[in-house]
């Protein structure tokens, strides 16, 4: 796609720690277009998180980051400092699992939203007030005015989960990355906060990156997947299609390993063997390969490129011995 | 009557577990009671799975700790085996917990961090003596039965992943040979990929072991897929109770018509009934304590609590305005 808004083009990050290198990332490619929904999907240490810590300039100085990330065309890694401050906060903002680890405790809810207009904006203070009501109203938090007064302690987790997606709406960000967003949350209120950002994307023509390590969280409410493992994109398609025309091992297995409201009770589940994969070995395999049943010497001994279905389709995976009907094309898209 | 009643309790065969008219309520600051769980009964036949679900804050957890007497309950009584809890002794309640024995959400810090899993799963075994037959052999077949090697055994709980762990806790809730499991939240900080094993280990176990499992969690999928029956529960009372099948299938009480279509991609219809949020259990609502984000709610629910109904062979409602008929079984 030519209209791109975020575009990750081969990106890597690794870890130097004291044992050795980590290799969190290697070579995921993905984009994201204005008013469209991305959802990344993985398991812990899957990258996920790194992945779009390491766009938004979050990774402790330990990373070391491959590749090339670009919004709007821009490159974001030689971006120059004062450019990186309007980009972070401005263009691109990010809501983190955790609502009261993300907000100060000891400050109230108004001051802490008024702090980034009044920085990327200069907006005096009046102004700063109304347009954080503007945005808690936005939001649908009710009784908005009075909240600017309150502490988070005073706030229910999803009431403050609304605070953080408020303010992270601020300036008008073209791109919101939510990582788990609604983890730390109960169902009823989940469905509430993913309605709530769902609707902002359409109304504001948002680019919405939606983390999360649940398939049902994102199966409604993106436009593509990416389904992360051991730092590597497995599977990348539209919605609908990774779960009509699951294509990996990994995306189809997933999906059996989950418990749905439809089986009948006892139902015995298909859980994926083994564990997930140890990063400090650099990669030289599908980094599936020892839990897949479809796994074969290939398999193990080269990594598979992200090969699509048909030419110029939107759907690839990585693998060699792929669910359904055999590649037409080859190539990294 | 003021509570809903006890009329879910099942007269035939005697259960293992019966609780009556349980209330636990904790001290807050400036004289407040916090009304943690409010007049719930149940009763849990030997081998059956009972799943507790409800939001946080509902007092699933709480119901399920003080069945073993963690907090000891403000009123009500609860019968293991036909003893009354509340009537033993310090010595006796320690004997009975033997049988009883919990597994937590959070496996790694449910784990000593500076013992071997060895002693961490034999210490229950050296405090109570030999049990019966256990040797060190068997602790090994027990280590081995939960998935983890033996030659392992010397190894610290930082030493294993998040599942193993769980694995090594569910092996030490076992070395005393219980008759029940509670379970609370068990998979809920495990990838989906470990989940699933767990659960299917936790089944495995059940049968092998004859257990009795008291099984909490946030996810009602997990629940359905666990569970023999179900108890809804609400602000610290019972919103619905009885068979999985017979709740799931046909939901009854609009709180959990509205908890199971808020479960991502269950293809159930939502009123958007359950707006708002969860009431304080400081200063809980009048009548039916789900009245201020029900949609069906009217005059009778804000002044009278509403006792069960019976709606299937087993399956009981309390409310005002349930979203089925009752019926009437001899």
């Amino acid at each position: 796609m030519s209209d791109d808004l975020l575009k990750l083009d081969g990106l890597s990050v690794e870890f130097a720690t004291a044992a050795g290198p980590v290799y969190a990332v290697s070579s995921v490619s993905t984009s994201v277009a204005r008013g469209e929904a991305l959802g990344i999907v993985g398991e812990s240490g899957s990258g996920k998180s790194v992945t779009m810590k390491a766009v938004m300039g979050l990774l402790p100085s330990t990373a070391k980051i491959g590749g090339k990330v670009t919004f709007d065309g821009e490159d974001v890694f030689t971006m120059s400092k004062k450019r990186r401050k309007h980009f972070y906060g401005v263009d691109v903002a990010m809501v983190f699992q955790n609502p009261m680890t993300s907000l100060n405790p000891v400050k109230r809810i108004g001051a802490q939203m008024m702090e980034g207009m009044r920085y990327h904006r200069g907006l005096s203070k009046s102004a700063a007030e109304a347009r954080a009501v503007e945005l808690l109203d936005l939001v649908r938090m009710p009784d908005a005015a009075a909240r600017l007064r309150q502490y988070p302690h005073e706030l229910s987790g999803g009431m403050r989960q609304r605070v953080v997606i408020a303010m992270s709406l601020a300036n008008d960000p073209a791109l919101l990355i939510a990582d788990e967003p609604t983890t730390a949350l109960d169902v009823t209120v989940q469905r509430d906060i993913l309605d709530l950002l769902d609707g902002l994307r359409r109304d504001l023509n948002m680019a919405l990156i939606l983390i999360t390590h649940d398939l049902g969280v994102v199966k409604d409410r993106t436009d593509k997947i990416a389904v992360m493992y051991g730092g590597r994109v497995m599977e990348a398609a539209p919605t609908g299609e990774v779960f009509a025309d699951t294509r990996h091992p990994y995306t189809d297995a997933l999906q059996r390993a989950i418990p749905d409201m439809t089986m009948p009770r006892g139902t015995r589940l298909d859980p994926i063997p083994g564990s997930p994969p140890n990063l400090a070995i650099e990669p030289a395999m599908c980094p599936f390969a020892p839990r897949c049943s479809q796994a074969t010497d290939e398999c193990r001994s080269s990594i598979p490129p992200l090969i699509e279905t048909e030419v110029g389709s939107a759907h690839a995976y990585s693998c060699f011995n792929p669910l359904n009907s055999a590649p037409v094309s080859e190539g990294v898209s | 009557m003021v509570g809903i009643g006890t009329t879910s309790l099942r007269s035939d065969g005697s259960p293992l577990i019966r609780v009556e008219n349980l209330v636990v309520e904790f001290p807050a600051a400036k004289g407040g009671v916090v009304q943690a769980v409010s007049d719930v009964s149940f009763d849990v036949m030997a081998g059956e799975t009972l799943g507790i679900v409800g939001e946080s804050g509902c007092g699933k957890s709480t119901t399920a700790k003080a069945v073993i007497q963690l907090p000891v309950p403000t009123s009500g009584t609860v019968s293991y085996d036909d003893t009354d809890l509340a009537s033993l002794d310090k010595e006796q309640l320690r004997k009975v917990r033997t049988d009883l024995q919990m597994i937590f959400q959070d496996p790694i810090s449910a784990l000593n961090p500076r013992r071997s899993i060895w002693d961490i799963i034999s210490e229950g075994v050296e405090i109570w003596g030999t049990h019966g037959a256990w040797t060190d052999a068997r602790l090994d077949e027990l280590i081995r039965s939960v998935g983890i090697d033996p030659q392992y055994k010397d190894r610290k709980p930082f030493q294993f992943s998040g599942g193993q762990c769980q694995r090594i806790s569910i092996a030490r809730a076992l070395a005393l040979d219980p008759k029940v499991l509670i379970c609370d939240e068990p998979v809920s900080a495990l990838d989906v990929s470990v989940q699933a094993q767990i659960l299917n280990l936790l089944d495995d176990l059940k049968s092998e072991h004859d257990l009795t499992m008291l099984f909490i969690s946030h996810d009602l999928a997990v629940v359905r897929n666990v569970s023999d029956r179900v108890l809804v529960m609400y602000l610290g009372r019972v919103a619905e109770v009885g068979d999985a099948d017979s709740i799931f299938d046909n939901p009854t009480h609009p709180y959990t018509q509205a908890l199971l279509s808020a479960v991502p991609g269950s293809g159930i219809s939502d009123d958007g009934s359950l707006s708002g949020e969860l009431p304080s259990p400081l200063n809980p609502p009048s009548g039916c304590r789900f009245h201020t984000r029900c949609s069906y709610a009217t005059e009778v629910c804000t002044t009278t609590v509403p006792e069960f109904e019976q709606f299937g062979e087993d399956h009981w409602v309390a409310c005002h305005h349930p979203q089925g008929t009752p019926v009437t079984i001899t």
